[in-house]
Parts: C-alpha cells; sequence; structure tokens
C-alpha cells in the first residue's frame, strides 16, 4: 500500500480487529448485541429445520435463507469493526452479492411453500436472471468504486450495481405479494392461513432489510441500518408460531438443548474474548437471558415429552381393550348373529311374521355393530402398523369406478343426482387397492349419508404427478369447529348423529391413516353448515 | 426436466460461490482497489460510475 495512503490510515487511528470482528471501531455495543441475537438464532433455527428432514425442500430452502442471512450479518459485523481496507472492500461486495440472493431464495420459498412442490425451471430462471449482473459485476468498480479516505468512516464508493441490486430487491418484494396474492385468492381456509403467516414473516423480514440499507445509502447514516436486524426475530417469530400452529418442523428435546448451548458457549466466548466493559455488561445481560429462556424452553419440552409418555401408556391400556372388544364382545355379537340367523332361516321352527320382523330389525342391528367393530380394530391396526399393505401399481381410475358402480344405485335411490367428473388420463398410483378402495368407499357412502337433497359429484383428476379424487355433495356441510376434530380419532360432527345413528367418527379418521400410508394427504373444505361439503384425497401418480 | 431444474440450484449457488471467491481475490490476496484521499476525486468517480 502506498506511503500515502498508510499515513491517512494511520492518522484515523483505527483500532486492530481481533478475529475480523473484535474491536473499538464498533462504537455502539447494541451493535455486537443485535447482530450475534440475529445470527445466531436465525442460523441454528435454519440449521434445526434442516436436521429434522434433510430431503423435505422447503426445508433445504429455509436453511439457505438462514445461512445467507448470517453471513450477511457476518460481513456486517466485520464492516463495523475491521480497519482493513481490502476486507472492508471485499465484505461490501458479499453483501452485495449476498443481499438480493437473500430476497431471490425467498421468491423460492414462497413459491415451494404455497405450491408444496418444487417450481419450474423457467419460474427458477425467471428468478435467477436479475441476479447475474450482480454476480458478473460485484468485484469491480460498478459495484464498488473505491475505498473512502477522505474521512475516517471506513467506508467504500457505491457504484450503479448497488443501486441495481436494491432496486431488484423491490421487484422480488413485488413478486412474493403478487404471487402470494393470487394463490391466496384460489386456496381453502387453513391453507390460506399458512400463506397468510408465511408471507407476512417473509415480508416483514425482507421490507426491514431493504429499508435499512436504502436509507443507510441515501442518508449515510448506516447506524439506521441496524433496523433491518429486528427483522429476522419478526421472521424467526412467525416461524416459531408455523412450528405450534401448523406443525410444520418437529424441534426434538436433545436439538432444543444443542441450541441452547450453542448460544450459551457463543455468548459466553464474547465475555471471554471481550475487554471493553461496556460489551461485558451487553453480553453478561444476554447470558442471564438466554440462560433464563434456554431453562423455560427445556421444561417446556420435558413437559411435553412427558405428556407423550403418559400418552403412550394410554395407548397400551386401549389396546388391551381393543383386545377385548375383539373377543368378547364380538364374539358376543356373533353368536347373536347366529341365533337371528338361526330364527330367520326356520332352525328353531316356524314363526310368525312379527317374530319375522323383530329377527331381521335385531339382524341389522348385530350387522351394523360388528362393522362398527371392525372400523375401531382397524384403525387400532393401522395406527400401530399392525399390518403390511400390498403395495403395486395399481390403476385408481378402475378402484374409483369399482366403487361408483357399487355405491352410486343406494344414492340415486335416495333421490339424490349421481356426477360422475373423472377426466381422462393414467391414473396409475402405488398402494394397496383393496385399502385405496376403502378410502373411496368411505368418502361416497359419507356423501349419501349426510346429503338429503340435491347431488353427489364424484371427481378425479391428474394434475402435476399428483392424482386428485374429491366427492362433493350438498348436504349438511362443516362447520368451522367440526373441522378441526373430523380427520381425528372418534372426531364426530356435532350433528353429525342427528343425520346418520351409526357414525362412529372412525371412518374418516381411518381414511387419514390409510392416505397417509400412501404418501398422499386428505382434506376437507366447506362454506359452512347447510352449504355442503368436498372431501378431497391427494396421490403420487407413477410417473409415465 | 426435474432434474435439469435441481441441477440449476446447485449450478447458481456454485456461480454464487466463485463471484465471492473472485471477490475475495481481488480486493483481499490482489489489493486491487483505488483508495481516495481526496474528497474531490472521489466525488467525481461516484459521479462516473
Amino acid at each position: 500500500m502506498e506511503t500515502t495512503v498508510q499515513t491517512f490510515i494511520e492518522m484515523c487511528q483505527w483500532d486492530t480487529a481481533k478475529f475480523l470482528i473484535f474491536s473499538d471501531n464498533v462504537f455502539a455495543p447494541l451493535v455486537y448485541y443485535s447482530h450475534f441475537f440475529a445470527l445466531i438464532t436465525s442460523f441454528i433455527i435454519g440449521l434445526l429445520v434442516f436436521l429434522t428432514d434433510r430431503k423435505a425442500l422447503i426445508n433445504r430452502i429455509l436453511f439457505l435463507i438462514t445461512t445467507l442471512f448470517s453471513l450477511w450479518v457476518f460481513a456486517d459485523l466485520v464492516l463495523w469493526a475491521n480497519e482493513k481496507p481490502g476486507l472492508i472492500m471485499f465484505f461490501w461486495s458479499l453483501q452485495i452479492i449476498i443481499e438480493p440472493l437473500i430476497y431471490a431464495a425467498c421468491v423460492y420459498f414462497i413459491y415451494v411453500f404455497v405450491t408444496k412442490k418444487d417450481t419450474s425451471l423457467k419460474n427458477k430462471l425467471s428468478i435467477a436472471v436479475f441476479l447475474v449482473p450482480t454476480l458478473l459485476f460485484a468485484s469491480t468498480k460498478y459495484a464498488l468504486t473505491g475505498f473512502d479516505l477522505t474521512n475516517c468512516y471506513r467506508e467504500t464508493g457505491e457504484g450503479v450495481l448497488a443501486l441495481y441490486g436494491y432496486g431488484i430487491e423491490v421487484l422480488y418484494l413485488l413478486w412474493i405479494l403478487i404471487f402470494s396474492f393470487e394463490k391466496f385468492r384460489t386456496q381453502g381456509k387453513e391453507e390460506k392461513q399458512q400463506t397468510f403467516f408465511v408471507t407476512t414473516g417473509i415480508i416483514l423480514f425482507l421490507l426491514s432489510l431493504v429499508s435499512g440499507n436504502i436509507i443507510g445509502s441515501l442518508t449515510e447514516n448506516w447506524s439506521l441500518a441496524q433496523a433491518g436486524l429486528f427483522g429476522m426475530p419478526i421472521f424467526v417469530g412467525f416461524l416459531a408460531y408455523m412450528i405450534v400452529r401448523f406443525k410444520a418442523f418437529n424441534v426434538k428435546l436433545i436439538a432444543t438443548q444443542v441450541l441452547m448451548a450453542t448460544i450459551w458457549l457463543l455468548v459466553l466466548g464474547i465475555l471471554m474474548v471481550r475487554s471493553i466493559e461496556n460489551v461485558r455488561v451487553v453480553t453478561a445481560l444476554t447470558l442471564i437471558l438466554v440462560t433464563i429462556a434456554g431453562d423455560l424452553l427445556i421444561k417446556s419440552v420435558k413437559k411435553e415429552i412427558k405428556q407423550r409418555e403418559q400418552l403412550a401408556e394410554l395407548i397400551q391400556q386401549r389396546e388391551s381393550l381393543v383386545h377385548l372388544i375383539d373377543h368378547k364382545v364380538k364374539g358376543s355379537f356373533t353368536r347373536s348373529k347366529y341365533v337371528y340367523a338361526g330364527i330367520l332361516d326356520g332352525t328353531f321352527g316356524p314363526i310368525s311374521e312379527e317374530i319375522k320382523k323383530r329377527a331381521e330389525e335385531g339382524l341389522d342391528s348385530n350387522d351394523a355393530g360388528i362393522k362398527t367393530i371392525d372400523l375401531v380394530l382397524n384403525v387400532a391396526n393401522l395406527q400401530k402398523g399392525g399390518f403390511k399393505y400390498d403395495m403395486k401399481t395399481v390403476d385408481f381410475r378402475e378402484i374409483v369406478r369399482q366403487s361408483i358402480a357399487e355405491k352410486k344405485p343406494p344414492i340415486e335411490a335416495k333421490g339424490l343426482k349421481f356426477i360422475e367428473d373423472i377426466k381422462e388420463g393414467n391414473y396409475a398410483t402405488q398402494g394397496d387397492p383393496f385399502w385405496l378402495k376403502e378410502v373411496v368407499n368411505n368418502f361416497i357412502d359419507n356423501a349419501g349419508k349426510y346429503t338429503k337433497e340435491g347431488s353427489v359429484t364424484v371427481g378425479l383428476s391428474r394434475e402435476s404427478g399428483k392424482i386428485k379424487f374429491y366427492v362433493k355433495d350438498t348436504g349438511m356441510g362443516i362447520t368451522a369447529d367440526d373441522k378441526k376434530i373430523l380427520f381425528t380419532e372418534g372426531g364426530r360432527g356435532k350433528d353429525s348423529v342427528k343425520v346418520n345413528v351409526d357414525s362412529t367418527g372412525y371412518g374418516l379418521y381411518s381414511v387419514k391413516l390409510i392416505v397417509e400410508a400412501h404418501k398422499g394427504r386428505v382434506w376437507a373444505e366447506s362454506e359452512g353448515a347447510g352449504k355442503g361439503s368436498t372431501f378431497f384425497v391427494e396421490l403420487n401418480a407413477v410417473q409415465g | 426436466m426435474e432434474s435439469k431444474s435441481k441441477k440449476f440450484v446447485v449450478i447458481f449457488l456454485l456461480l454464487v460461490a466463485l463471484s465471492t471467491a473472485f471477490s475475495f481475490y481481488n480486493f483481499v490476496i490482489k489489493e486491487n482497489f483505488e483508495v481516495f484521499t481526496d474528497e474531490e476525486a472521489f466525488n467525481e468517480a461516484l459521479l462516473e460510475e
């Protein structure tokens, strides 16, 4: 470096940074506090989510976003603390590269989160093309004109590329908003909630990041850029809400303890390294807060595990009860069935019309009892994986056709219109034909039972590698309260027994277990009580 | 098509790493940048770009 430049640097009397980021050049201890908190929290949450399911694309993208953000925050810390012009130029250019990349990754994230699948190559190219100039010219004078030594602020001059970066960030923000809004309009209630929370979280995070930096660039007041970091805890807050509300990610006790221990050690590390008194105060305060928060978090997770253990004990007790029902109660029903059948076929001698009528009623009631017990036993077996599915490539349309052939006549006999909306196409899927037929039968049976007048529509279509089967009715509909328990064990609708006296609350639950074992998903939509309902099943199609 | 789409993300991230590595080489190792000690020259450079 030239002598004149060296003289100027010496005149500024900058402190020499240790480990790139620790120096007296940082005049506000809040910088360390806000940066470390955002960096550690975001990176560890991203890592934990990634480790819970490494293959899930959404987890990978979230990890990418949190890693990029952590890098951005680290670069920011270096810019605050370091005194070497070369390093300042490099980390400044790194921020110019990373910042729009975070926005682009967020666009990708929202695509995958909302559509529940990877986006097309065309969409990825459209997102990435705007980043090309930044990647090509990040280390040229178009990004950074040079190091500014006309004062002692340790800043660089930003070129046209930096402004271009802020421009595309605004573009990406609008992209997320428009895409989410378009999807939001066509989604069901629960999906709408998920889209709303994730989009709001991302927008708040990105808005605070972009506003801080634009204000910093325009006003030359880089303290204001700190505001950006407060966006991350908001995003993390929304993410935590997602974890609890939608069980999107499953963080376990060990992971929680690792998280707390890592944060604790890192903060302790800062306390050891730094010698400035006010930084010590801030880090000591952080240590106390982290200890309290960590203790509360670990206690709450331990409580949850204890509850799970109690639940496992209850499941064991229920299995004993199921065994009792299987052997004793079902046995009694079967014996009664033979008695009624014997009366009806004349084994016990001639009978009057009245006795015949009563015996028929008794036999029907008996059959309904056996059917219910079989359903409960099936659910118990499905839950504990008591039997193996006979998985093979099957034509799902053929299963639907067979079911329609059996179920259509009784529905039409009830005076309801039966509509078939089956699109042409290949409906091959991997599954057990017996259990898949149970699913289809259950939906069509239910539609017939819960609809007094109007129609029942059975639909089948294939879209983007997924087979979508639905049964729509004009029946009693589903209230918001009933919707929450619809696919749960014993989850009967409040008024369901008024319409269907045989309702057990196990039918839809068994459907859910079967469909999930086939790696599919099941859900229901309804405008409310009396407004009909639509039940959906989505299965993976076999490519070809 | 799906595999091409996945490869694209990996290739793009490699490009990002390459751009970052070049920036490190240019600014930190080669120290290839201008240092402005004169305010007038600095303002002129800003206006140019």
